[in-house]
């Protein structure tokens, strides 16, 4: 029986829970007519997502001096954009909450993403790139169509997890052997009809295959070195139990000397612990 | 002799190359030593590497090695090939990434072994 990523996604269509706050969030975002203190209403208006990114600005991840105790504050010192981003980020993860798997631990899975959109970010704020939380958010993103592998074809990835094991061979290879298709494609159309920015679709399309992102290169090279950084770092897993090949090409446009790399892995493992906790506590 | 990692440059080394922040402006010019002040706002600036006269990575990684038990560093060496049995290790960033996976892999061995023992 073949199946299509069109198959796959019939689902997740109706999920549309998750963008109408990211949505609203951009629209006031890109209303001129909007104000800051719109956008903080906004947000306020639902208290978990104010309780969630309230955490996260007071965590590891910003460091600030001192507290930030209200959202209108948050959104001066983070800025506009930045919160929308870690708000869509922890909305994804709340939209999975509950999910059980027996293919992968979720807890592993999630901890391979967050550590994954660390990497991103710090990788995006050494090229002083003035939006890493992007950038965090695509890093989070990248191997959702996993998720919908192992929920919608629990038993087949069983058998996909097996076929790699035994190969050996890289899980995305095996993917394409069984399928067809990988879980980049899975999370590419996902993303894409769920609506969210392009980028992040590209980004997840073609994270295994940085030379292939039309649009996105750049954001693309960053979250390929970064998943295969997070890899080398064994910060969880999302199935695969091998560090995946690095793209020459993306390597060369990223321009990162070797020796930079130990304080990336600096920089990922002091936000490590925090950013779980934070992006955890009660995703 | 290319650039090491700021944590591996010590006071009284040499630049072999001006230090710039990421703007493109030069923090400290090239020939002249470094201190441990220099180091410090080096930190503050986000820079992470330096060229060093005399200092070359392979040399850094050489050192970081010999510290290291030899029995350790086989067993880490070995899962660390595994690991990347996919990845091309001819290509200098993933040799890199290797090389830190290794020094992590006997790093956590070490602090299980320890708190092992402490319990």
């Amino acid at each position: 029986m073949d199946i299509s990523p069109r198959d796959l996604l019939k689902g997740y269509v109706e999920v549309s829970s998750l963008p109408t706050i990211h949505f609203r969030l951009e629209e006031a975002i890109n209303n001129p007519k909007k104000s800051m203190s719109d956008i903080a209403k906004v947000i306020r208006d639902d208290p978990g997502l104010t309780a969630r990114l309230l955490r996260i600005v007071n965590s590891a991840f910003y460091n600030f001096p001192s507290r930030v105790e209200t959202i209108s504050q948050a959104v001066t010192i983070v800025g506009t954009q930045q919160l929308s981003a870690l708000a869509l980020a922890t909305s994804v993860m709340k939209m999975f909450k509950g999910i059980e798997s027996h293919v992968v631990s979720m807890d592993s899975f999630w901890r391979h993403s967050i550590a994954c959109g660390l990497a991103a970010r710090v990788l995006a704020t050494m090229r002083r790139d003035t939006t890493p939380e992007r950038f965090f958010v695509a890093g989070m993103l990248h191997d959702i169509g996993r998720l919908v592998l192992f929920t919608k074809l629990a038993a087949k990835s069983q058998e996909i997890l097996r076929r790699a094991h035994n190969g050996p061979m890289l899980l995305y290879e095996a993917e394409r052997e069984a399928l067809g298709f990988t879980h980049a494609v899975i999370g590419g159309m996902l993303l894409q009809i769920w609506k969210l920015p392009a980028s992040l679709e590209e980004i997840a399309m073609f994270h295994h295959d940085p030379a292939s992102a039309s649009r996105f290169p750049m954001e693309t090279a960053i979250v390929h070195l970064s998943d295969i950084i997070v890899h080398a770092m064994n910060l969880g897993s999302s199935g695969e139990m091998y560090v995946p090949p690095l793209d020459p090409g993306a390597w060369e446009k990223l321009g990162l000397h070797p020796s930079a790399l130990t304080s990336v892995e600096e920089q990922v493992d002091r936000q490590y612990h925090d950013a779980l906790q934070t992006m955890m506590a009660d995703a | 002799m290319g650039k090491i990692s700021l944590n591996d440059v010590r006071a009284g080394m040499v630049l072999a190359a001006d230090v710039q922040d990421r703007n493109g402006r030069t923090l400290l010019g090239k020939g002249i030593e470094i201190s441990e002040k220099h180091i410090r706002v080096f930190r503050m600036w986000g820079i992470t590497e330096a060229d060093i006269r005399g200092v070359a990575m392979e040399d850094v990684a050489a050192q970081d090695a010999a510290a290291i038990d030899p029995a350790a560093r086989e067993k880490a060496e070995e899962a660390i090939r595994a690991a990347f049995r996919f990845a091309d290790m001819e290509h200098a960033g993933t040799k890199e990434l290797a090389r830190l996976a290794v020094l992590r892999y006997v790093r956590t061995m070490t602090e299980a072994q320890d708190g092992h023992q402490s319990t």
